[in-house]
């Protein structure tokens, strides 16, 4: 380090004295060359490949985002990406402006907060689950982030038991049971929502079916 | 109101506060680093980083001048940034590419490349179709470090400024390097590692293959994203590896990554005061930026959750929105965790999205559109701070010549030469936001933004505010892939990341030449509560209030406050 740390000199009386401008080299096309090369090897190979050696490490569950597998090898599905459900005997998740698309996705939604068209593009995703005019929650009928959202609140689940009800012959109760068991809570009861993981909770009831 | 519970109000204070508790150590740490004193893990960093000074052929303890600095800098970043342009043109025979993914356009690239390397992060592509595995982790993750790096430096030796006499600033290359090695990597190994056990993919595979419940099978890109998302978050960079960025399921799978990103996002931008706390020697300087940085933030994310717990325009529908207005918000956080998110990336201007901000209601919209315009609280890494000093020293010269005291800080003038870089920098930002809207008015491209007048003239302001704030984040959807958006999008990114760092370099120059002055009965303490709010009120109003009329026309025309 150069001057200026430690004691204060006692500055000289009338204008400050300023030190001159310290001398000009013109920059260093070596150096230039030199620092990409470092921060190729160190912040993209070296990085990269550390973090993905750890990840294959810890197995094949973390490179693939954990893949839930209720049968065989060729029944992986991950349980973090939303895919479009649309059988009736099972419980479907919320509109996608992307159509599920797990290749490319946009992280927008289509109708600012004060557009008519809101309206109508709101009311058409309330019609597709013919509840009348029941009242539904919010995050069953509108599009998520990513158009790859998995998940829904309790509420807008439970809002199906009849049509699944009528579609599998099983009970309302025994829907509403399986709907319970799949409800995950804040963890300590301070962190994330109360929510249901929908991809989970349909691979349950397709296993239920076929006992 | 259910948003405003109990549990959420202590997760938000919690997070805050582990935020800071991170930040302060952080931030010493830091302040060593940047005076080069020894550090506890020295046996590791400083080998690599004398092999680094031999590679560069530069002498480390050679101390620059503001120019030189400068230079330097530009020139690396220039280069840096040349490199990825080439490799998004001719991605498409490299290799790397399993899906095929061709050569970007001149113009895109152009967009994207200067986008990395000014830490905005600004995506007029979509990651998973038009960008390469080799791109990603070569070309833009590489700058996401250079960028952060950058930042940190120029932070560094605007600092010094204020402790050294001999016009000195310190060693650009040293500064980038030794960011990269004792603050970036370390950090970034850690929390990619924490990401991984957390649940988020990491892998050289391009794509999975996923059978649905019920049949049928698709595919899903993926790729090295535990790596990525450290270094996007800690380096406030806030590109997606996937087009949903934060609201991705593989980026963002739980609540605790989501947490974790909040963290890391926070992590520099609070640790650099503290830093300055004790690069100059007087811990308690900290406390006036500090406090700014926290009220202006702490309000924005309140007022945020306040205005997204319900929008009145649907009120005419049977839908139940106790849970807040989560429309476009992914049901695995809550309103006030998705919020302290979405608030925590925009003040930051990291610009990462866990939410579609175009359906934000007009009030959280104004509240994310108000933090880029002010860019200091707590802004991008470094610069962000940067931002904040600048305020500070026009806030004490104005100050101290409406109380008839000399305007000085830390014992050095705040003289004409300074307030000057400052000014031209604080005008800089509407220059930079305000000329492209018009043109693209002017010139009928208002059209890319579909929806009511005002959401399309927000939808657009906020696309070159964002460009300007080096934030990244958009309002989408917007049809801004074009030449006209590509390449006054680059021109502002530049302009508005270069302008503001060589004022930065030189203030810091400046006042490098001054021997400090000892304080006397008519220097202004800025280490006082007086300070703090008079602070806070200059930033508002100096920043803020410039853009009133645009916001008249924008997120308020919208309606429905």
């Amino acid at each position: 380090m150069s001057a200026g740390s430690g004691s204060v000199a006692p500055a000289p009386p009338g204008p400050i004295g300023l030190a001159p401008e310290p001398p000009y080299r013109p920059p260093s096309a070596r150096a230039t060359a030199g620092l990409l090369l470092a921060v190729l090897l160190l912040g993209s190979l070296g990085y990269t490949g550390a973090i993905a050696g750890f990840a294959h490490l810890l197995g094949p569950i973390a490179p693939a985002g954990t893949p839930i597998a209720p049968g065989s090898a060729s029944q992986i599905a991950s349980e973090l990406l939303g895919q479009n459900i649309s059988n009736d005997s099972l419980f479907w998740l919320r509109p996608s402006v992307t159509d599920w698309s797990a290749l490319s996705t946009s992280g927008s939604t289509a109708y600012g907060p004060t557009d008519p068209a809101l309206l109508n593009a709101t009311r058409a995703a309330i019609a597709r689950f013919g509840l009348g005019n029941a009242t539904v929650p919010l995050d069953l009928v509108s599009p998520s982030a990513s158009g790859l959202d998995p998940d829904l609140t309790p509420g807008a689940v439970l809002v199906q038991v009849p049509r699944v009800a009528a579609a599998t012959h099983l009970t309302d109760a025994a829907l509403v049971g399986l709907v319970d068991a799949h409800t995950q809570g804040p963890a300590l009861g301070l962190f994330g929502p109360t929510y249901v993981n929908v991809l989970v909770l349909d691979l349950a009831l397709l296993e239920a079916l076929r006992s | 109101m259910p948003v405003f519970s109990t549990p959420s109000l202590i997760e938000v204070g919690l997070l805050v506060a582990i935020g800071l508790l991170l930040a302060a150590p952080v931030g010493r740490y830091m302040a060593r680093v940047y005076l080069g004193r020894p550090t506890a893990l020295d046996g590791l960093f400083a080998p690599l980083e004398r092999a680094i000074y031999r590679l560069l052929g530069v002498d480390p303890r050679r101390a620059m001048g503001w120019k030189e600095y400068a230079a330097n800098l530009l020139l690396f970043n220039a280069a840096a940034m040349g490199f990825v342009f080439l490799l998004l043109l001719f991605q498409g025979p490299l290799p790397g590419n399993g899906l095929h993914v061709p050569g970007m356009g001149w113009d895109l690239a152009l967009h994207t490349s200067a986008s990395f390397v000014t830490n905005t992060d600004f995506q007029h592509y979509a990651p998973e179709s038009q960008v390469s595995l080799l791109t990603s982790v070569l070309g833009l993750q590489m700058l996401m470090f250079v960028s952060a790096a950058s930042g940190l430096s120029v932070a560094a030796a605007f600092v010094r400024g204020f402790v050294r006499r001999d016009g000195t600033i310190g060693n650009y290359w040293v500064d980038v390097t030794s960011t990269i090695v004792r603050v970036l990597l370390p950090i970034s190994l850690v929390a990619g590692g924490l990401f991984v056990l957390l649940g988020v993919p990491d892998t050289l595979a391009q794509t999975v293959l996923l059978h649905a419940p019920g049949g049928g099978s698709s595919l899903a890109a993926t790729g090295p994203v535990g790596s990525w998302n450290a270094i996007e978050f800690l380096g406030t960079n806030g590109g997606g590896y996937f087009g949903a960025n934060a609201a991705h399921p593989f980026q963002n799978p739980s609540p605790a990554t989501n947490d974790l990103a909040i963290l890391l996002m926070m992590l520099i931008p609070f640790a650099t005061p503290f830093m300055f706390g004790a690069m100059v020697r007087r811990p308690s300087e900290a406390w006036p930026l500090l406090t700014t940085i926290l009220v202006i933030f702490l309000v924005a994310v309140a007022l945020f959750v306040f205005f997204e717990s319900s929008n009145g325009f649907l009120a005419g529908l049977p839908v139940n929105q106790s849970n807040g207005y989560l429309y476009g918000a992914e049901a695995r956080f809550t309103l006030p965790e998705s919020g302290l998110f979405q608030v925590t990336s925009i003040y930051a201007n990291v610009g990462a999205t866990s939410m579609s901000l175009g359906s934000l209601t007009p009030g959280a919209q104004l509240v994310l559109v108000w933090g880029m315009l002010l860019q200091a609280t707590p802004g991008g890494d470094g610069t962000g701070f940067g931002m904040l000093l600048m305020n500070a020293l026009l806030a004490i010269f104005v100050g101290g010549l409406m109380v008839g005291r000399t305007p000085e800080y830390l014992g050095k003038k705040v003289g004409r030469g300074e307030i000057r870089w400052a000014a031209v920098t604080i005008l800089s930002h509407p220059f930079a936001i305000l000329v492209p809207l018009a043109i693209a008015y002017g010139i009928g491209l208002a059209s890319a933004a579909h929806g009511t007048t005002a959401h399309a003239f927000t939808v657009l302001l906020y696309e070159f505010t964002s460009e300007a704030a080096n934030n990244g984040s958009s309002m989408g959807p917007i049809a801004d892939a074009t030449p006209f958006f590509n390449l006054a999008g680059a021109a502002v990114m530049l302009f508005s990341r270069y302008l503001p760092i060589v004022a930065m370099l030189a203030i810091g120059g400046s006042l490098a030449r001054q021997s400090p002055l000892p304080p006397g009965p008519g220097t202004l303490k800025t280490d006082s509560g007086t300070f703090t709010v008079y602070l806070i009120g200059f930033i508002l109003v100096l920043s803020g209030l410039i853009f009133l009329p645009v916001l008249v026309l924008g997120p308020f025309g919208q309606g429905g406050l």
